[in-house]
């Protein structure tokens, strides 16, 4: 790759004094797996997360000319996302009460996909700094030296904060196994044709 | 973490969260795997902890659509900077920018459909310089998109105008927008369905209720009619020609086919409190209908039972699924009213799921040319082989979308609405054209789009135009 040795607060005033298409394309195979990661970890949906950081990376190209090269890009850009992301929620939000005022009967959860749901329930339970945390380690596949900066903390506390998150993260489901398995049981009047 | 374990597993408990996390040094790794060689719990604890973060890796980590994602944002991303940078006058791409913008600019002005007030029932005739070969006002919109409306045979297009009292079918000349023929009664109902001799829809009887109708495709003179009333409740569903000389609809808890030719019954297959049944798709030797309890497949020459699926749903939705079939797959669309839209596909022999997807949002209309094109919110394309995300298209609106010759037609906006072509593999515009309003019926054939807008016009406009 052309850009490997240039740093993103380099890629980006090249975009934005050039142009330069190759400097915006690095800076979004860098940053693109830690964004879905985040943003499927805050929304808790993987159609509406892809949706959302689509929208970040588009305002990104749209406002680079606020960005400030004195600064470092990832904190910028990581505010990018969690706006965009916030609005989305929003977004979501209004859809769905507008649908509850219109709809009969709430469908019911779909059989499958169950394990997403699942770990979406227990992530949901945790604080956003631990999921942020699992996020980046277990599905982005970030290093603690960049978690640590993602955080703005050390890279020594940011292994102990993922060590804590994981064990709460396990806490919380051993507690959620402890828990009697939800029966899901066919209605009894299910149609069978002759 | 369990207090009364022996102080060596809580040490190996903690060694394993670091090993998950990838902190251990040389030292502690062996210190653990000693102890793991020895303690079934641990050894339980380690595989479970294991199993958690692989699940978090799978949910929250990469998915196979995330590459598409990515260029399609990279191609985004450069259409953005181009479009900037042409505002700004910045001196790079501002050809490009500007020759873009042109074109953009040159159908909006030229292609733009005026929206017209009289009330005329002639057709009028069009051109490139209006976006339009031909329009015929007061023709009624389409009250669902889970039908093709208008619908086009051969050369000739069925419609419903507006009357006086009510609506009566229409015929024309695809080409030109001419009358063939208007029915001298009203008919009632949505639905409409041809074969190579028949146009076939429904009327208001005599005695309440309705009567299938089938008329002469050449003059529209009334071939026989048949009183919807036959076992149980039938109401005027949507009707579907099957191979063989026949035809269905469902209507309440029942399937009903006829003879085409006559419209002597063939079978009837009740499906009791199965709830609202969607339009039925067939496949040639088979009928699939879904409600909110599960999908049934019918063999088209008896109503014989072949497959049946349940789903884990209600029977109690206000909007049936959408069952959507090219003869390699079924596609059903659950969740039509919730902010969570969900699609499954099933093989059309067996009923096997082959794979289910949330697309967060009601699924409007669905369209399949190989893979999967659904209106959710967005226009979302899937992999009719895996239903992996291939892209998505950001267009306001419901209104049904078609494909046709590699590429993807629908309508954006309402009021001031356009008529936009998509790149069926990519997702990218290919053009658009501003029209009076949004559109409650699409069909594409020959090279023509046939639009049923909501402005009360019946338009054609040839596709190439803009192309």
């Amino acid at each position: 790759m052309q850009f490997v040795d240039t740093n993103d607060e380099q890629l980006m005033v090249r975009f934005r004094m050039s142009f330069d298409q190759e400097a915006i394309r690095t800076l979004l195979l860098r940053y693109h797996r830690s964004a879905l990661a985040l943003a499927r970890c805050w929304l808790g949906n993987t159609a509406v997360a892809e949706d959302a950081v689509q929208e970040a990376f588009i305002r990104l190209v749209r406002e680079r000319d606020r960005y400030d090269a004195s600064r470092p890009f990832a904190p910028w850009f990581w505010r990018i996302l969690r706006n965009t992301v916030l609005d989305t929620a929003r977004g979501v939000q209004r859809y769905e009460q507008r649908l509850r005022v219109l709809a009969l009967e709430q469908d019911t959860a779909p059989a499958l996909a169950t394990e997403q749901e699942e770990l979406h329930d227990l992530l949901a339970i945790l604080d956003a700094e631990d999921r942020e945390i699992l996020a980046l380690r277990f599905a982005a596949g970030l290093p603690f030296a960049e978690i640590a900066a993602r955080l703005g903390c050390s890279e020594e506390a940011a292994k102990k904060k993922g060590q804590r998150a994981l064990a709460r993260l396990r806490a919380v489901r051993q507690r959620r196994v402890a828990l009697p398995a939800p029966v899901v049981v066919l209605p009894s009047d299910a149609p069978v044709p002759d | 973490m369990d207090d009364n374990l022996p102080l060596h597993c809580v040490r190996c408990r903690e060694l394993i969260d670091r090993h998950l996390l990838g902190l251990l040094d040389a030292e502690e790794a062996d210190a653990m795997r000693q102890h793991l060689v020895q303690c079934e719990s641990c050894r339980r604890e380690a595989q479970a902890g294991a199993d958690l973060v692989a699940a978090v890796g799978r949910t929250l980590g990469p998915q196979p659509g995330d590459a598409a994602l990515l260029a399609r944002v990279a191609v985004q991303a450069e259409q953005e900077a181009c479009a900037g940078n042409a505002q700004s006058g910045r001196p790079r791409l501002v050809l490009a920018a500007a020759a873009a913008a042109a074109v953009v600019l040159g159908v909006g002005v030229v292609l733009c459909l005026p929206v017209s007030s009289s009330d005329h029932r002639g057709v009028e005739s069009g051109g490139p310089e209006t976006g339009y070969s031909w329009r015929i006002p007061g023709v009624r919109s389409c009250c669902t998109a889970d039908v093709a409306y208008p619908v086009v045979c051969g050369r000739t297009l069925l419609a419903f105008q507006g009357v006086a009292t009510g609506k009566r079918l229409i015929a024309v000349d695809g080409a030109t927008g001419g009358l063939l023929w208007r029915t001298e009664f009203d008919v009632t109902g949505c639905s409409l369905a041809a074969d190579l001799a028949h146009a076939f829809t429904w009327r208001p009887a005599a005695g309440g209720g309705q009567n299938l109708v089938a008329l002469d495709l050449a003059n529209g003179q009334i071939v026989w009619e048949r009183a919807a009333r036959d076992r149980g409740d039938t109401a005027a569903g949507a009707i579907l020609v099957l191979a063989g000389n026949a035809l269905c609809w469902t209507a309440a808890n029942q399937v009903v086919a006829v003879d085409a030719g006559q419209g002597t019954p063939l079978w009837s297959v009740k499906l009791d409190r199965a709830g609202m049944l969607s339009v039925p798709a067939a496949d040639g030797a088979a009928v699939f209908v879904a409600s909110g309890l599960g999908l049934w497949a019918l063999a088209s020459d008896s109503g014989h039972v072949l497959w049946q699926v349940p789903y884990a749903g209600s029977r109690l939705q206000p909007i049936p699924p959408a069952v959507y079939c090219d003869g390699q797959k079924v596609v059903v669309a659950t969740g039509r009213f919730t902010a969570r839209g969900f699609l499954r596909c099933h093989d059309p022999r067996t009923g096997q799921l082959r794979w289910g997807r949330d697309v967060a949002a009601p699924v409007h209309s669905l369209t399949l040319a190989g893979d999967v094109y659904v209106r959710c919110g967005k226009i979302r394309a899937f992999s009719g082989a895996t239903g992996d995300p291939l892209w998505s298209a950001a267009l306001d609106g419901c209104s049904p979308v078609v494909a046709w010759q590699q590429r993807l037609y629908t309508t954006e906006g309402q009021g001031h609405a356009s008529l936009v072509a998509l790149d069926i593999r990519t997702g990218t515009r290919v053009w658009q054209r501003h029209l009076a309003d949004s559109c409650s019926g699409l069909v594409v054939a020959r090279r023509m789009g046939y639009l049923a807008s909501r402005d009360g016009s019946l338009y054609a406009l040839d596709t190439r135009w803009s192309g």
